[in-house]
Formats: C-alpha cells, sequence, structure tokens
C-alpha cells in the first residue's frame, strides 16, 4: 500500500502541467521536565506529526508521519501512521487507507481523530496523536434525496502508540468492520435512514447491528416558519429480523440503543431536549452521544461524567434565552441511571447547571459569565460536587485585552470532602499573542504528596509567527486528571516543566 | 533530543522551505506550495435543511469559513465578530459560513447555540470531520477567506483580541481581487 502512495504522489508531483498541489500541517512538541507517573520521571521528549497531502484534480493522496522520542528511548518510533487515496466528485467519495467516519449519530461507529490532542502511553511515556481511525475502504455518494456511505475495514481504538505498537507486535488495527447507511431526504428537510454494522473484534466474535434514523420538523413540514421544531430518533440493536424492526420487539439482553432528540427555536429561546436508553451497547468502535453537558469552564469540564454505555438510561434539558444587548442565561439539567455491574446497586448521575452570559454595551470584546454546577455521579463514587465561578474579560488599553477566571469546587466523596479552586489571568495583545497564569490549588487527600493543600502553577506564552505557524510556550505544573475535547473526554498526564509546541501549515 | 530526531525535524523543515523555493525559479510552473493554495471544495447541509456548495458561493464573492464548536471557549468570542463581519459585507456578495466540529454528543446543542448568538450566516455540522481534515485544521477557531478564484487567501489559527479587523482586512482585499488579476 505504502508504495502505491509514494508511487502515486510521484507521479502527481513529476505531473508540471496538471498543478497538483501539496498541502503540509506539522505538530512538533518537544517536552522537558518531570513526569511523576513514569519511570524514570525526568526526561526529555520530542514529538513530531507531519500530515502531507496532494491533490491532483479530483485526486489526492496523503500521509501522516508521526515519531517520538524520549530520554529513555522508552519505545521510541518513527513511522508512516496513516496514508490514503482518495478521489472525490460531485457525486461520489472513495477512499482507499486510512479514513474516519460516522454511521447516523455514532450509535454504530464513529471514527474520528482530535488533532491537537497529544496523549501519553500510560507509564511508559510514549507520546502519540489522538486518532480513532479505519484502515480500508470509504465509498460515499450523493444522487438528488438519496446518500448513501459505506465502508470496510480494521479499526483503531486509538489507546496504544505506534511505539508501543513496534515493540509489543501488537497492531493497532484490529478486527473487521463492514457497514453502511441510506439516507432519503423526503419532504422539506425530513430525512429517513438506516444503518447496517458487522463487527467481528477479534476473528471469532461476531456482532450484527442495525439502526433506523427519522429526522423531521413537523412545524416546517406545516409551513410554519417563525419556529423551528427539529426532531431526530436512531434506535438500534442487535441481530434485527425484519419481523423483529416491524414489531419493534426487543428481547431481554439484547444490545439496544434508544436515542432521541428535540429543539425548539423560537426568537430569543432555544430548547435542546435528549433521552438516552443504552443497554449492552459499548461496542468499541462506536460513540453514543452521552447526554451530559461538555462546559467550557475548567473545573467542571475535569470532573464530567463518562457514559456507561453498557447500562444507562436518561435525558438531557437544556434552555438558554438571550435578551438583545444585555446576554443569555442558560439552564441545564441532565442525568444518567444504571448498573455496572448486574450484582451491584443501581448507580446515578445528575447535574444541574445555570450560566448567566453579559455582554458590555460600550466594549465588543468584553464579556462576562458566571456559572453554578450541582452534580452527583454515585458511577464514579461522588456523593455530591459543587462547583461555582466565572470569568471576565475586558479591554484594558493599548490592544491588550484582560481575561480573569476563577471557579471553586467543593466535592464531596466518601469518607471525604475537599475543596479545588482554579484561577487563571490571561492578557492577550491584538497583534503579538498572548500570556497566561495559571494557579489550581486543591484539598484532594488523592493528590497529597507532603502536604495538603498542593498548588500548582503554571504559564503559557502563545502568539502566532505569521499566517504559517503558532507557537506556544507552556512552563510549569499540569495537573492530572480528566479533559473533554469535541465530546471525548482523555486523561492528561501530569506533567513538570517546559513544552514548546509549534504547529505550522502550508 | 537525539540527534535522529534532530536530523528529521531539520529535513522536515528543510523539506517545507525549500520545495516552494525550488519551483518558483521555473516561471511556466506553478509552486507546489501555492502562497494561496485552492480551497478544498465542499457540499454541505446546513442546519436548516439546505445546501450550500463552495463554487457557488465563491462565485457571488469571498468567502469566510470558520470552524468552532460549541464547547470551545475562544470560538465564543470569535462569533459575534463573524456576524458583524456577515452584517457588514453580505450585501457585497461576501458569504460567512461556520462549520461546526461538534461531535455526536453536542449535535443537538448546535442549532440552539446558534440561535442564542443570533447568528444569521449558514452554519453546518462536519459530522464526520470531513471538512476539518480536508481543510488541514488544526485548532478552533481556525479562520479563512477564500477569495473569488477559490483561493484561501488568508488563514488565522486561534482567537486573539483584533480578529475581526484582521478578518476585515482580509475581505477587502478579497474584494479588491479582482478575478482577471494576476495571480499572484
Amino acid at each position: 500500500m505504502i508504495v502505491v502512495l509514494l508511487a502515486a504522489l510521484l507521479l502527481f508531483a513529476a505531473a508540471p502541467e496538471a498543478h497538483s498541489q501539496l498541502s503540509i500541517d506539522n505538530l512538533l512538541e518537544l517536552q522537558a521536565g518531570n513526569k511523576p507517573n513514569t519511570e524514570p520521571s525526568d526526561r526529555t521528549d520530542a514529538y513530531e506529526q507531519l500530515n502531507a497531502t496532494l491533490s491532483f484534480g479530483e485526486l489526492r493522496a496523503g500521509v501522516r508521519f508521526e515519531s517520538d522520542h524520549n530520554s529513555e528511548e522508552s519505545l521510541p518510533y518513527d513511522q508512516i501512521t496513516q496514508r490514503w487515496l482518495e478521489f472525490q466528485d460531485q457525486y461520489l467519495h472513495a477512499r482507499v487507507g486510512h479514513y474516519t467516519t460516522i454511521l447516523g449519530r455514532g450509535l454504530l461507529h464513529r471514527s474520528f481523530a482530535l488533532p491537537a490532542v497529544v496523549l501519553d502511553q500510560p507509564g511508559l511515556g510514549s507520546r502519540y496523536g489522538f486518532l480513532r481511525d479505519v484502515d480500508g475502504v470509504l465509498l460515499e455518494g450523493e444522487w438528488g434525496p438519496v446518500a448513501v456511505r459505506a465502508l470496510d475495514g480494521r479499526p483503531n481504538a486509538g489507546d496504544t502508540s505506534p511505539g508501543f505498537a513496534e515493540a509489543f507486535d501488537a497492531p493497532r488495527h484490529v478486527g473487521e468492520m463492514s457497514g453502511g447507511q441510506a439516507f432519503v431526504t423526503v419532504w422539506r428537510g425530513s430525512r429517513v435512514g438506516v444503518d447496517y454494522m458487522r463487527f467481528t473484534p477479534d476473528g471469532t466474535r461476531k456482532g450484527e447491528y442495525g439502526s433506523g434514523t427519522v429526522e423531521l420538523d413537523p412545524l416546517r413540514l406545516a409551513g410554519v416558519t417563525r419556529i423551528a421544531l427539529p426532531l431526530a430518533v436512531e434506535y438500534a440493536r442487535q441481530n434485527p429480523g425484519f419481523a423483529e424492526w416491524f414489531q419493534f420487539d426487543t428481547p431481554d439482553g439484547v444490545p439496544k440503543a434508544l436515542y432521541a432528540s428535540a429543539n425548539l427555536l423560537w426568537g430569543g429561546l432555544g430548547v435542546s431536549a435528549e433521552w438516552k436508553d443504552y443497554e449492552r451497547f459499548s461496542l468499541g468502535i462506536n460513540d453514543p452521544p452521552s447526554l451530559v453537558r461538555e462546559h467550557t469552564f475548567v473545573l467542571p469540564n475535569r470532573s464530567t461524567h463518562l457514559l456507561h454505555a453498557q447500562d444507562e438510561q436518561g435525558y438531557q434539558l437544556e434552555g438558554s434565552y438571550r435578551l438583545a444587548r444585555w446576554g443569555s442565561l442558560i439552564a441545564n439539567t441532565s442525568r444518567g441511571d444504571g448498573k455496572i455491574s448486574p450484582s451491584l446497586p443501581p448507580r446515578r448521575f445528575a447535574e444541574q447547571y445555570v450560566e448567566l452570559d453579559l455582554e458590555s454595551a460600550r466594549d465588543p470584546a468584553g464579556q462576562a459569565a458566571f456559572f453554578y454546577d450541582h452534580s452527583e455521579d454515585t458511577f464514579e463514587g461522588v456523593q455530591g460536587r459543587d462547583i461555582a465561578g466565572g470569568r471576565i474579560k475586558h479591554a484594558i488599553a493599548w490592544s491588550l485585552t484582560g481575561e480573569l477566571d476563577v471557579e471553586k469546587a467543593h466535592i464531596r466523596i466518601a469518607p471525604n470532602a475537599f475543596d479545588d479552586w482554579y484561577s487563571s489571568l490571561a492578557i492577550a495583545h491584538d497583534h503579538i499573542g498572548t500570556v497566561a497564569f495559571v494557579w489550581q490549588r486543591t484539598f484532594n487527600p488523592a493528590e497529597q504528596i507532603d502536604t495538603l493543600p498542593r498548588d500548582y502553577f503554571a504559564g503559557t506564552v502563545s502568539a502566532p509567527l505569521g499566517q504559517h505557524h503558532v507557537v506556544t510556550l507552556f512552563a510549569g505544573q499540569r495537573r492530572e486528571g480528566l479533559a473533554c475535547t469535541a465530546g471525548t473526554c482523555y486523561t492528561v498526564s501530569a506533567f513538570e516543566g517546559a513544552e514548546l509546541r509549534l504547529t505550522s501549515r502550508f | 533530543m537525539t540527534p535522529r530526531v534532530a536530523a528529521v525535524g531539520l529535513g522536515m523543515v528543510l523539506a517545507i522551505l525549500t520545495v516552494p523555493l525550488a519551483t518558483a525559479d521555473s516561471p511556466s510552473l506553478p509552486p507546489l506550495i501555492a502562497e494561496k493554495p485552492a480551497a478544498p471544495s465542499f457540499r454541505a447541509r446546513t442546519l436548516d435543511g439546505g445546501k450550500i456548495e463552495l463554487a457557488d458561493l465563491v462565485r457571488r464573492g469571498p468567502v469566510v469559513v470558520d470552524f468552532w464548536a460549541t464547547w470551545c471557549k475562544p470560538c465564543l468570542y470569535a462569533l459575534p465578530e463573524l456576524q458583524r463581519i456577515h452584517q457588514r459585507y453580505a450585501a457585497q456578495g461576501v458569504t460567512v459560513i461556520g462549520i461546526s466540529e461538534d461531535g455526536p454528543r453536542n449535535f443537538a446543542k448546535v442549532r440552539p447555540f446558534v440561535s442564542r448568538y443570533a447568528l444569521t450566516y449558514p452554519v453546518v455540522v462536519d459530522e464526520d470531520g470531513s471538512l476539518q481534515s480536508r481543510w488541514q485544521v488544526r485548532s478552533l477557531p481556525t479562520t479563512f477567506v477564500v477569495d473569488r478564484r477559490g483561493r484561501i487567501a488568508w488563514t488565522h489559527q486561534g482567537y486573539q483580541p483584533g480578529l475581526e479587523e484582521m478578518i476585515d482586512r482580509a475581505v477587502q482585499a478579497a474584494l479588491a481581487d479582482t478575478v482577471s488579476g494576476d495571480a499572484e
């Protein structure tokens, strides 16, 4: 495959009259410091990721090169981790090699990348880009009201670095999956669709899954334009037969998933309501909607609930109202009930969140936001969590803008109760860049080294270098914990030291 | 850093810098890495069910393409500025498009969010991440100005105060640039 792609790249590049075009983006991240959970912990690391795409009319070919070397030479690697060739015109898209895609709302399958996220192999320090892709074939077509997608390949769970895979002869892409979907746009934006997925994770077990989707706006169908009420529902289950589909009959114990959503949009009022009922539906290649609010504030973001798709039912309601020239008010409530084991008592996640956003009438850049969040998550042993805080952003002078963010959490995890503090001050210049200072303080006994409280200090400088580069320098202590980006949560490793990140695109 | 890594890094930097220089000596050949590369084409479904195609929009005038997400704090600062750009230049054929990089966790929140920010320019949801990949977007927000020849005339990664002024200048330059003019 690599030989074919390299030959294609050379062929394209050697065709001067054909206006081939090369696009490159590059991420270089250098670290020097201490990683408390690796042995030895003092180390330097250089991670490099280069994506090159050669376009030639409707044909494109691309490769991703990744490299990681640390001072301990722990699982070092220099690898081409993606290679692909694709054709795309007005009606057809065909891709061979690595790709990411989605079926429906992600109940059956979702593969994706988080381009700016670099993960650490736990305990080993080998670093790699966040990528859950598929190596195979993807075909997509759209003809009038009909849109189809078919896929085949081997999925990558994204939990091992290329260095780990190389050293332990553990391929990143394992199992076999084939599937597809067909959607038809019926009238005034309403759509119906079906999805199918066959997945063999280990060469012996085989699962077949199917789903059906309906999307419509009854008000739009009735010709109402001032109010919108878009509705969507997707129901999926394992081994569906036509008779069972027709009767909507699902025997107990059969993996199934139901997701439904509704929006109401009327002037400054916006409401979203979602429902979930997932049973044994953590497939390893899917990403069902979690119905958990994704926060922009730091402390709520790092203490969010992780979906337990093996057994979780619940809902999420969010409403927002906009007052012209003042700002907006947001309120959210969500809940999930389920079991982590049949022999253990039921668990519950529940969260209530309110946020007030204010705009400055005199300063277009001036904004303020204040929030309060209360939650419990017995899936994680959290009896209660109360978080409050706010941020204020305002122009200062000399093209400078300041932003202050202060948050406090009180967390009860039996037998302890403790506080967390987060504060940051950022100063941004219109033409130069941003300087930020972060101070975190925790009374969490789990993070105690010598005494409590434990403090984390860090500073960041970020600046664009022309149109092609952005450089970010981090120095200080990075607190270990959960972080969520683009709806996906992952663990950020503890780190003390300096980190230089250079992002380039041409 | 090991010598091997340094060599790899240096090699890549040299390759990136020398490719356009090497091709620039030949006036009949377009450089392999163009200063203003062709914008990746796309056809997408907007939140209200309509369809937009970049090629159609470019025929009307410059296009501002903004990659954003509901969970991205810096993106929230950029949205009102993009709305003002839309209001200022729509009559001159300029189109602003928002491309939401929200995943299944937030699909249902995008429309109320757009309503809350009173955005009147078209917004599409990049459900499968293909647009993010084709446009090589590494961080959010990332904003592009596509000129009337379908080339990416200006790019900005991230948000910083003064973004509106920068987009404004890029849009004005794109408006002043005529299709019959010299390519570079």
